[in-house]
């Protein structure tokens, strides 16, 4: 596969219903969406866009002064999609009337799991993008919980594992 | 019919009925220049018996300027298979399905189909394709491949069609001022491993392929352009897949 560039521009995606994800459904070395209409699409997840590329590759996606309009998504992406890397999408995009249970414009998947106390206030914050775990136990006494630390991260990274190979599947 | 370093014009009309054809070709041409201004044919008769290729052309130059086959019997393995040959076909038309490929192309230098009216169990491979100003509808459960070849589809019109177009190992894809309308069920241009694919100015409406899954796939090709294109009303899976 070589480094060149694909194109879709100018194009319109009106009214289509669709059966699995996304108008476009891409895995390519680079594209570059432009110029296109979205509009009154449905789908499962990423009416207009479904993208899943792994965090380490060198393929990506360009997403410039594209509109994306009253689309809708049964589940998440109103408009797009995404697993693992992150699509480049420019501000000049309009989103507008897109809706779905979880992202009414776009959707990803959880990169940061929290819990929270009864103010809100983050206790445990664990970063499922590149599977690190920030977390400290401390007992009633402030003390650091030293022995317990291991037990959990195994715990949380054997979970999380699961939950990523859900979202991806 | 054997043609061996010859030229051959047929300028008057031809029309054949009620002859019979076994494991041979009624016309064969070998380096050979074909022209024929108008060729009807019509199958309909006592004594069909057909196997083998109705018309085989190797390394010749074969055009045909009307073409006219109001029936053609299913037991026909090609209708025209073209090696290394050079071939113009306008205003063509055919109105059932036959049992192999309609046409076998191979290696072929240049295939012009303009004004055809079906497109049908071709297989092109290692060949040069420019399909322009023609219709092509009512197809039922057919399959068009084309591997190593060049494909143009100018002012083509696609419709009410069950056809999976497989373009593999495609030199060039070029898809312009074309329609793809209300096509069904298997349905499906799958597009893969093709060096450069532009499709421009088409109109890809009221497609219904859920059976087979995409409307447009297009995977593991090196470079391609969407331009001015309109996908509207379709339903099944995901319009375009590139991956």
């Amino acid at each position: 596969m070589s480094n060149l560039s694909s194109l879709i521009t100018w194009c319109d995606f009106l009214q289509n219903s669709i059966i699995g994800n996304g108008s476009i459904n891409i895995k390519v070395q680079q594209i570059f969406l432009m110029n296109n209409v979205f509009s009154l699409n449905s789908a499962i997840a990423g009416t207009s866009l479904y993208y899943f590329e792994f965090f380490n590759s060198s393929r990506s996606i360009f997403i410039y002064n594209n509109s994306f309009l009253n689309n809708i998504a049964q589940i998440e992406g109103g408009a797009i999609k995404y697993l693992m890397k992150r699509p480049n999408i420019d501000k000049s995009n309009v989103f507008y009337g897109n809706l779905a249970s979880y992202g009414n414009n776009i959707a990803s998947y959880p990169v940061r799991m929290t819990m929270v106390n009864e103010s809100g206030i983050d206790l445990i914050v664990i970063n499922t993008a590149n599977i690190t775990m920030e977390f400290i136990f401390l007992d009633l006494d402030n003390q650091f919980c030293s022995n317990y630390q291991g037990y959990f991260v195994f715990y949380m990274k054997l979970n999380l594992f699961f939950i990523l190979i859900e979202s991806c599947s | 019919m054997v043609l061996s370093e010859s030229s051959l014009s047929l300028l008057g009309n031809i029309s054949f009925s009620n002859f019979s054809l076994k494991n041979s070709y009624f016309l064969y041409s070998e380096a050979s220049n074909a022209l024929i201004s108008s060729l009807t044919i019509d199958f309909i008769g006592q004594n069909i018996d057909l196997y083998g290729f109705f018309l085989c052309f190797d390394d010749s130059s074969l055009k045909i300027g009307e073409f006219i086959m109001s029936s053609q019997p299913k037991t026909l393995e090609s209708l025209i298979k073209l090696e290394g040959s050079e071939f113009f076909l306008r205003d063509f038309s055919i109105f059932q399905e036959i049992y192999g490929n309609f046409i076998v192309f191979h290696r072929s230098k240049g295939i012009f189909l303009n004004s055809v009216n079906i497109l049908t169990g071709i297989y092109i491979e290692e060949s040069f394709l420019v399909i322009s100003q023609s219709i092509i509808k009512n197809f039922l459960k057919s399959s068009a491949a084309f591997v190593s070849s060049r494909l143009y589809l100018l002012e083509v019109t696609m419709n009410n069609c069950d056809l999976s177009l497989i373009l593999r190992d495609m030199i060039m894809i070029y898809i312009e001022n074309t329609e793809f309308i209300n096509n069904f069920d298997s349905f499906t241009i799958e597009i893969d491993n093709c060096n450069e694919i532009l499709i421009n100015n088409s109109i890809f409406s009221n497609n219904n392929s859920t059976h087979s899954g995409f409307l447009l796939e297009i995977h593991n090709s090196r470079q391609f352009f969407i331009r001015d294109s309109s996908f509207s009303n379709n339903s099944g899976f995901s319009s375009v897949i590139p991956y």
